[in-house]
């Protein structure tokens, strides 16, 4: 006779980390509401005027794209050389966010080189490798989602690739000859938006933080449906095997 | 079929999108200050739409979450019933 029991996997979070989650929700709610003020306040830059403002939530989104490729790679990197499930859902997780977050710098970009360029789109160095992260990514997802259970390896690797990918990115500015601004833009900033600009950057942070502690959650009760419906049939198949004895 | 929908769509995406990119990146510029044109609505445009996709992605999550714990409790309820 086969014993069931009930999964291990009962998922009420702990009374302290729902306190960090409900203090990140807080934060993004209030940044909401707080930042587009900052970025309307923050001083008119000088050569290309105020479509500069979009700067305050492009590199953001530009950083937590890059953080997300590096924690899906991380992810996968356990996954693949020592099989741990939850470096699989940190990855899946992380993989959303970078399509999400890379999505918001391919549209922002270019309605930005619109007013500053002249035009949406340059191939450039470092607009084209960003390009290819985001595809990678997508890659990544399509595999995930379609791919079945034996694509997970295949789509680890795809994560690996996208995380080498990502200093070209970074230094793409530096090697080739690029329409894009450099990466000194940041530090040399004057005190005024070099303040709403770190603002801003935190902020997006701590919403990247809640978003993928949500997406984990979910993550988890689609593992414990999976588990217990597995728990279910063998349970009415045991049923039906004593039937007919 | 179903299963094919949404890898389609990407993939139109993906085209139409390089296609105007790549048909923008060579028209060329008119002989005037690029800072001349109106910037808000590109501004605007931008953060709307980052709101917007951040916002959709928050109720598919939600949704999904939602789903899921009430397929968690009917699986429970199945369970100890037949045990």
């Amino acid at each position: 006779m086969v014993q069931h029991t009930m999964p291990p996997t009962s998922t009420p979070p702990k009374p302290a980390t729902l306190g960090v989650f409900l203090l990140g929700v807080a934060v993004c709610i209030l940044g909401y509401a707080w930042v587009p003020q900052m970025i309307v306040g923050a001083p008119i830059e000088m050569t290309m005027g105020p479509v500069q403002k979009i700067f305050y939530f492009h590199v953001p989104c530009a950083w937590l794209l890059m953080l997300s490729v590096f924690v899906c790679a991380g992810g996968s990197v356990a996954f693949l050389f020592k099989g741990s499930e939850r470096g699989d859902r940190l990855a899946r997780c992380s993989s959303e966010l970078a399509v999400l977050f890379g999505l918001c710098v391919l549209v922002t970009g270019p309605l930005w080189g619109r007013v500053a360029w002249g035009v949406y789109w340059q191939w450039d160095a470092r607009l084209t490798s960003s390009l290819l992260l985001w595809l990678i990514m997508v890659a990544y997802l399509l595999a995930r989602q379609y791919g079945g259970p034996a694509s997970r390896k295949l789509a680890a690797a795809l994560a690996l690739f996208a995380a080498a990918d990502v200093p070209l990115v970074y230094i793409s500015v530096h090697i080739w000859r690029t329409i894009h601004p450099s990466t000194s833009v940041v530090p040399t900033l004057a005190p005024a938006m070099r303040a709403v600009f770190w603002t801003s950057a935190a902020l997006f942070t701590v919403l990247w933080f809640v978003l993928l502690s949500f997406r984990l959650r979910l993550e988890r009760l689609r593992n414990e449906v999976d588990e217990l419906a597995i728990e279910v049939e063998d349970v009415l198949e045991v049923r039906m095997e004593t039937k007919r004895i | 079929m179903k299963r094919f929908k949404l890898p389609t769509a990407v993939a139109c995406l993906i085209v139409l999108g390089s296609s105007v990119a790549f048909a923008a990146g060579y028209e060329k510029v008119p002989d005037r200050d690029p800072t001349s044109i109106a910037a808000n609505p590109f501004l605007a445009g931008a953060y709307g739409f980052i709101w917007v996709a951040l916002l959709v992605y928050v109720v598919i999550v939600a949704r999904g979450l939602s789903k899921a714990s009430n397929e968690v409790k009917e699986l429970r309820r199945k369970l100890e019933q037949q045990s």
